[in-house]
């Protein structure tokens, strides 16, 4: 690579992402030493990663430092922009609840985790009210078609495609009400799965060629990027 | 005392879904009152109470790793490099806060001199207090602050790059420029004729503001922390992750070579529409088998693909509101819970 | 800040009621019937191949976070768990979240509690990977091959990393079964896993797994909204229909009734 010197930062990082990539596709072979080091090396990263990256967008800055006053920084004279707002002592009830998650590592005292948990899946719970009505219901207006629209017998007969796959594939989801063998329930989830087959199979398809563009990125990095920074070496 | 266990668990399961419940179904204003009004700071409350967890995941890899690091059990080197990792990018991403977080402090007190000097001159409007040692104490900062451009461990020293070299005269120039009018603004302050010369010193100021930030950014980018936590970041959490995407592709093949080979009708609706819609996406398709094969692809993808996905849609939704209603007002037999379970 | 509209309030009102109903009806000892859902039966099928074979299972919930699905996710990870327990065999359950591994460790050590086997429970079965998307299929595609896992239960919510998950149980010949409410994963588990579980079905593996009284009775609620929503759907159909014929301008009254607000104002 043109401008790239030879053990520099820049050239290191290349030059390890491409063995990061090496070890990944040794999986492919099988599972194997290299793999498993690159596997956990991947873990420990992001791990870190991970971990200190909501401490340092949001616990730190909107909770702690606020509560602990450091976000206010002193004027020259020593004089305060503001004053310490009391009402950041409040975040100490929800850090000190959260604490109890760790309750779970005491056998006789893990019974506290579970109010920490009954409290998140509560939470989680009325979330999900707005969530999935917010969701539901433009689909669901959207599925108020015409069976007949007029000048467009082709719409027309789309639009009674739509709602004939909508109604069967529905009628494969119904699991308290008794069917007869060859009534009509039957049939109808008969045809809702094969409608269902039909369109995994049409998206399995729409999605072959979005992860063939990410194989292909990956070994222009080998091809254009690494093996160049490698063959510098003996070079 | 299980039982009243289980009815506190209740009533904070009752707790945690009340107030989203009701900021949903209430409308915004009830008489006058608004009761979504600290929505903002509940929110903020609820995800500090699930944040709070995160140090559960770092005992766990411990628990799990460090055991047979110690043990020297099976696959111990693999959790030392784990732990390796997981240590050296833990105190890079530290150094890389700190850091970060003098840089903002420092340019939050630049940016600060602005609102000062507007209240000094506020105080001695109204309860004439005196401006002469607070504007000398800015004075003075400023000092501080252009002698520290010279100090190689100062978070404004970049080190001898040519950019950084000449932010750094620009700001010893802004800093002095500075200093130089709030001195005068002290003289007219005495004089009782202000208002321009105040202005002229706000806008050195906001001048310097905006040295300090580019300054700031070169050193934080030449940082140690910053340069490592980059390189760590670009070499390898990076490229693993892409790779690991990239396996994608040999997968999906892996997958359609073993369901599309006729084996079941539903193997035939599966693979006859698959392969229409991958024709459907690449020029050889239309040019080499069928011209309207991306017409019958997009026909596909919104006339059978969309109702279908709504249909099962449809149904994951009731099911997952029952499934909230059966929580919150725990109808629900915990599966966490042993006593309720054994019900 | 979105509020609910009548259409919304009703909605959720009259899901609570059905609900009510029909979970009461179930407790007072009344019948209700649950087809039988081939998927649901598989999960049986491949603790007992698992245990036979003396092999491992691996059961994970992928990207999931904290709400109803998991919920449902835990009831069979409860289920499965404790006949793992009963037979003395392992499981492991790879965490993508702190949260989600402090309420499956939970529910781990109730199921070794409730087969009174907590001797063998081992809270390093639960093992928190990552919350990187492929870091945490990275670390599960080495453990389904390191512990060659006899069965693989993957129940709950995925992306993109959805097949890598499912290739790692098929190279060791592991069985496998999948639900998922994740849509653009079900090809995948389909191509690749032995039994998949549909989008609700997930929901109704509870019930059958269980035989709860609640689970059935929420069931059958669930059946009965379903059928009001069609109902609506095929009422919309028709409205729609009849306003193309005549071709009028005007919204159509399911419509606006889907969409309408509580004022004039839109609030």
């Amino acid at each position: 690579m043109i401008g790239l010197e030879l053990f520099s930062l820049q050239w290191f990082e290349i030059f390890c992402g491409g063995f990061c990539v090496l070890a990944i596709f040794s999986f492919l072979a099988k599972e194997n030493p290299f793999y498993r080091i690159f596997e956990h090396l991947f873990i420990g990263i992001s791990a870190a990663i991970l971990i200190m990256e909501p401490i340092r967008t949001f616990l730190w800055p909107q909770a702690l430092k606020p509560l602990l006053g450091m976000d206010r920084i002193p004027f020259p004279d020593g004089t305060y922009p503001e004053p310490y707002a009391m009402s950041y002592l409040l975040f100490l009830v929800p850090m000190g609840f959260g604490l109890l998650y760790y309750f779970i590592l005491s056998p006789r005292h893990s019974w506290l985790a579970q109010l920490v948990i009954g409290f998140s899946l509560g939470v989680g719970a009325g979330l999900s009210f707005k969530g999935i009505i917010v969701e539901m219901t433009p689909q669901l207006t959207d599925s108020f078609r015409p069976l007949y629209v007029v000048g467009s017998f082709g719409e027309s007969l789309n639009n009674i495609f739509f709602i004939f796959v909508l109604l069967t594939v529905f009628s494969y989801f119904f699991f308290s009400f008794k069917r007869s063998p060859n009534g009509l329930m039957v049939k109808s989830s008969w045809i809702g799965r094969t409608m269902m087959m039909g369109c995994f199979g049409a998206f399995f398809g729409a999605t072959i060629m979005a992860r063939m563009a990410l194989l292909v990125e990956r070994l222009q990095f080998m091809i254009a990027q690494w093996w160049p920074a490698l063959s510098q070496l003996w070079r | 005392m299980t039982r009243l266990r289980n009815k506190l668990i209740a009533f904070f399961t009752f707790i945690g879904g009340l107030y989203f419940f009701l900021e949903y179904i209430l409308p915004a204003h009830i008489g006058g009152l608004e009761f979504g009004k600290y929505h903002e700071q509940i929110s903020l409350a609820v995800q500090l109470i699930g944040l709070m967890a995160i140090g559960l995941g770092l005992i766990n890899i411990f628990r799990v790793h460090g055991v047979r690091i110690l043990k020297l059990q099976g696959g111990w080197f693999n959790s030392f490099v784990l732990l390796l990792g997981l240590a050296f990018v833990l105190v890079l991403q530290l150094l890389d806060f700190r850091r970060s977080e003098q840089r903002s402090d420092l340019l939050l007190e630049v940016k600060n001199f602005s609102l000062f000097v507007n209240r000094v001159v506020l105080e001695y409007e109204q309860k004439q207090i005196d401006y002469r040692p607070r504007l000398d104490a800015l004075i003075d900062r400023l000092g501080v602050l252009k002698t520290q451009v010279k100090n190689s461990s100062s978070l404004l020293a970049t080190g001898k790059q040519l950019d950084s070299e000449r932010t750094e005269a620009q700001f010893v120039r802004s800093a002095e420029g500075a200093a130089s009018a709030t001195e005068q603004l002290k003289g007219a302050l005495w004089q009782n004729n202000y208002r321009e010369t105040k202005k002229i010193t706000l806008d050195q100021l906001a001048l310097l503001q905006s040295v300090t930030q580019e300054l700031l950014d070169l050193n934080y980018e030449a940082s140690p922390a910053r340069r490592w936590g980059n390189f760590v970041f670009n070499g390898f959490f990076t490229p693993l992750g892409s790779a690991m995407f990239s396996l994608l592709a040999f997968y999906i093949v892996s997958a359609a070579y073993r369901s599309f080979r006729f084996r079941s009708w539903e193997a035939v609706v599966l693979m006859i529409p698959a392969l229409i819609v991958m024709l459907g996406q690449i020029p050889h398709g239309p040019l080499y088998v069928y011209s309207g094969l991306p017409e019958i692809r997009r026909w596909l993808l919104e006339y059978l693909n969309t109702p279908a996905f709504r249909a099962i849609f449809f149904g994951s939704a009731i099911a997952g509101l029952a499934m909230s209603i059966r929580i919150w007002l725990s109808l629900e037999k915990s599966p966490l819970n042993t006593e309720e379970t054994k019900q | 800040m979105e509020h609910a509209n009548p259409f919304a309030l009703i909605f959720i009102l009259l899901m609570g009621g059905v609900l009510f109903f029909y979970v009461s009806q179930a407790r007072r000892g009344k019948d209700i019937y649950v087809r039988r859902i081939p998927g649901i039966d598989a999960i049986d099928e491949t603790l007992g191949r698992s245990v036979e074979l003396g092999r491992p299972i691996a059961f994970t919930s992928g990207l999931i976070s904290i709400g109803p699905l998991f919920y449902a996710c835990l009831s069979v990870l409860h289920y499965v768990a404790e006949k793992i327990a009963r037979f003395s065999s392992k499981i492991y359950v790879p965490c993508f979240d702190p949260e989600v591994l402090v309420l499956s460790d939970a529910t781990l050590q109730s199921a070794y509690q409730s087969a009174n086997r907590l001797s063998q429970y081992d809270p390093t079965d639960v093992r928190y990977l990552s919350n990187n998307q492929f870091a945490y299929a990275s670390g599960y595609m080495g453990l389904v091959h390191r512990e060659n896992v006899g069965g693989a239960f993957l129940f709950g919510s995925f992306a993109a990393e959805s097949l890598i998950l499912a290739e790692a149980g098929q190279q060791v010949g592991a069985m496998q079964v999948a639900a998922t409410t994740s849509n653009e994963q079900i090809p995948f588990f389909i191509t690749t896993c032995d039994h998949t579980l549909i989008g609700e079905e997930l929901y109704a593996a509870g019930a059958y797994l269980s035989n709860n009284s609640v689970q059935r009775g929420s069931l059958r609620a669930q059946d009965i909204m379903k059928l009001l929503l069609v109902a609506l759907i095929v009422l919309g159909t028709i409205q729609a229909t009849f306003a193309a014929l005549s071709a009028s301008e005007e919204p159509i009254a399911a419509l606006k009734w889907v969409t309408g607000s509580w004022s004039a104002k839109g609030e």
